[in-house]
């Protein structure tokens, strides 16, 4: 049965300079997967730098899900029994991204042959999500299999949120149910090898996230991204200094702002930041208000501030996400909500909705959501509170396909190809009215 | 033979005058070194012998050890792959913690050894084959490649190291040793042994007849450990079976 540890008991007890320790990014088992090509698995990179430095072992890194220069990463339909899953009457296809757990197994049996000084002793397998436990259970597997006496230990959100269920489900050694603090970790994709990533993902902690790009571009790595929860706070100070410090490295250095934007903390100097040529995507939190609806004035108030600090009038590097899946949703409230962020920038994005294990939501719905098992029913892409609102998934597809249609652009701005604003009118209103239904729930009538 | 063709080189002695028509692009027939080349080359009367005879015979003896060779790592790689499958779906079903999960966890737990007649029946060999394709087989650890051939030493050296030649069965957090049995038609298919950590198949059950090595090994497996982990619950024992006899890891797309 595994040990439930932290990380700094881990490390101090159970890894000493003579170890090699291989750390891993599993594959996903998922319906969909929007955000694929920026996968990397930062916490591990950290970790590794940490583990070279302080314990001074040896390590390395089989990514499962690093994608190919151009960005792409493998995926593939799951076997047969498992193609597609059943809920309610909706069925999802099921895919593998990534590469599967035999990439590690491969690798061992390299190590086995060529130099048995290199086989890991400790194999660390990390995790982005609790509900994607399958194919962490089936990398433990796979290593247990090729290397019997090898020690597992299962990191990242999976163990942390969800001990127990890991304790049963994975045959590891260690569950390590609290990460070493590793904010201010200095890192580099060493760990890649010859093999790295198109794109680097930092935090903003300045200083060590500076000396990661540094390094990625030395090896013409040119792509930047934020794993940050609000990329602005401060003020956009620490956002500020990391700008300056880096975007001056090399010519077609980019950032892409792919979460953590929240509008509330953009400031006239943080929006002076962002409104530079070298951010080239800004995807925008959704500005939330009481009721469920958006704060529409928050959109506007980025926009003119990006304005002000010299973007462009219409800004097409912004989009916004919309929230839908959320406990208390209304089919009516999402629309108006996306119409509402269109009106201010250029595409919307809809962002499913799940509660963190353990959290103010899951805490309120517990009885609701424990009910639903097995756990992986809680990806947001199954939309596990669809049974409370009322809203079913058929309608969330809907919500989908209408999000993909106003999407469609003309001359990069929203509604063009209506060229006037009587069809927008009039699609709204259709939208508003489901007309697509025959007989309209009584629940549901916008009007 | 009427596609085969081919440059000769005669480098001395040949009287060319008297044994190549004018046009230098064939033999006058009734010349003696002539007689002598085609003899050599293809030998003498209806059956062809000669340099011609081993090169051919080289080329199909070449087909028929890389056929045989590909037959036996297909057929070890096909038995591996339904023990993988085995242990995979049980990975899974432990993911489930569900009433089944619980079930197997406490088969797993147990020490028990009950087993039945199998062990007492002769071991079957399913290793390595003396010869394939008539060439004596050499074992070896961390090739490059599954197998090299070498036709002039006439043996083929076979990695052992790989996956496909280990019978061990990962069941979630134990491994049992896959032991091979020629057991008579009346007796289990298969037995389990929780004190030893070993599964003894019986090949020679009459549902062998019915499918392929891979698929009998796999009924095999999930009904022993669906028998074994099903409490005498009669539809657990069932529900689990099917569970393990549907998952599979390869995907066909």
């Amino acid at each position: 049965m595994p040990k439930l540890i932290t990380a700094d008991k881990l490390v101090s007890k159970h890894l000493t300079q003579k170890d090699r320790v291989l750390l891993v990014n599993p594959p996903v088992e998922e319906t969909r997967y929007s955000w694929i090509r920026w996968n990397q698995p930062l916490d591990l990179l950290k970790l590794g730098s940490f583990l070279r430095t302080h314990v001074r072992c040896e390590v390395d890194l089989v990514d499962c899900m690093r994608p190919s220069d151009k960005g792409e990463v493998k995926e593939e339909w799951l076997p047969r029994a498992r193609r597609y899953l059943s809920i309610q009457n909706e069925r999802y296809p099921m895919r593998r991204y990534g590469e599967s757990a035999s990439l590690v197994a491969d690798y061992i049996r390299e190590k086995l042959a060529t130099d048995r000084k290199k086989v890991p002793t400790h194999i660390w397998i990390t995790s982005l999500c609790s509900y994607w436990y399958e194919t962490i259970a089936e990398t433990c597997r796979v290593v247990r299999q090729t290397l019997p006496d090898v020690q597992i230990a299962l990191l990242g959100q999976y163990p942390r949120l969800m001990p127990e269920h890991a304790k049963l489900a994975c045959p590891a050694d260690f569950i390590v149910t609290k990460s070493i603090d590793l904010e201010e970790q200095a890192w580099s994709l060493d760990l890649y090898g010859k093999d790295k990533p198109p794109f680097v993902a930092v935090r903003l902690h300045p200083r060590t996230a500076a000396e990661a790009v540094k390094s990625a571009v030395e090896n013409s790595i040119y792509d930047v991204t934020f794993f940050e929860e609000d990329i602005c706070r401060d003020g956009g100070e620490p956002l500020a200094e990391f700008v300056s410090l880096t975007e001056n490295l090399h010519r077609h250095l980019r950032y892409h702002v792919i979460c953590g934007l929240e509008a509330a903390s953009i400031t006239p100097k943080a929006a002076s930041t962002l409104a530079r040529k070298k951010f080239v995507a800004l995807s925008l939190e959704e500005a939330d208000q009481e009721g469920g609806a958006v704060n529409a004035d928050a959109y506007r108030r980025v926009t003119q501030y990006l304005r002000e600090a010299g973007g462009p009038e219409q800004d097409d590097r912004l989009t916004g996400f919309v929230w839908i899946g959320r406990p208390n949703d209304q089919l009516e409230q999402i629309i108006r909500n996306v119409f509402q962020v269109l009106k201010s920038l250029g595409s919307i994005i809809l962002k499913p909705y799940t509660p963190l294990p353990g959290g103010p939501d899951h805490k309120a719905h517990a009885d609701y959501l424990d009910a639903i098992e097995p756990h992986r029913m809680w990806s947001p892409h199954f939309f596990p509170f669809a049974e409370l609102n009322g809203i079913t998934r058929g309608e969330y597809h809907d919500l989908y396909r209408m999000a993909a249609f106003l999407n469609e652009k003309v001359r990069a701005r929203a509604f063009d190809f209506l060229d006037g604003t009587l069809g927008a009118q009039l699609l709204r209103e259709s939208l508003r009215k489901e007309v697509w239904k025959l007989e309209p729930s009584p629940l549901r009538v916008v009007d | 033979m009427s596609q085969i063709t081919g440059e000769l080189i005669v480098e001395e002695g040949l009287d060319a005058m008297d044994t190549l028509n004018p046009g230098r692009e064939s033999f006058y027939e009734e010349s003696e070194h002539y007689k002598i080349l085609r003899r050599h080359l293809i030998g003498e009367g209806e059956r062809v012998s000669g340099f011609l005879w081993k090169a051919i015979s080289a080329v199909l003896r070449r087909s028929q050890v890389r056929s045989a060779l590909a037959d036996t790592l297909g057929r070890v790689t096909l038995r591996r792959r339904a023990l993988e499958d085995v242990s995979a779906a049980i990975g899974q079903l432990m993911t489930r913690q569900d009433k089944m999960s619980v079930a197997v966890r406490s088969m797993l737990k147990s020490r028990r050894g009950e087993v039945n007649g199998l062990s007492k029946a002769q071991n079957l060999d399913m290793g390595l084959p003396p010869r394939i394709g008539g060439l004596l087989v050499k074992t070896a650890r961390h090739l490059s490649k599954p197998a090299e051939i070498d036709y002039l030493q006439e043996t083929v050296t076979l990695d052992t190291e790989r996956p496909e030649w280990n019978w061990s069965l990962l069941l979630f957090d134990r491994t049992f040793e896959v032991i091979h049995k020629k057991g008579q038609p009346d007796q289990p298919i298969a037995e389990i042994d929780l004190k030893e950590d070993r599964i003894l198949v019986n090949w020679g059950h009459p549902v062998k007849l019915q499918m392929d090595e891979r698929g009998f090994l796999r009924t095999a497996l999930a009904w022993v450990i669906a028998k074994e982990a099903g409490e005498k619950d009669p539809s657990q024992m069932m529900d689990l079976a099917l569970r393990l006899l549907a998952f599979t890891t390869s995907t066909d797309a």
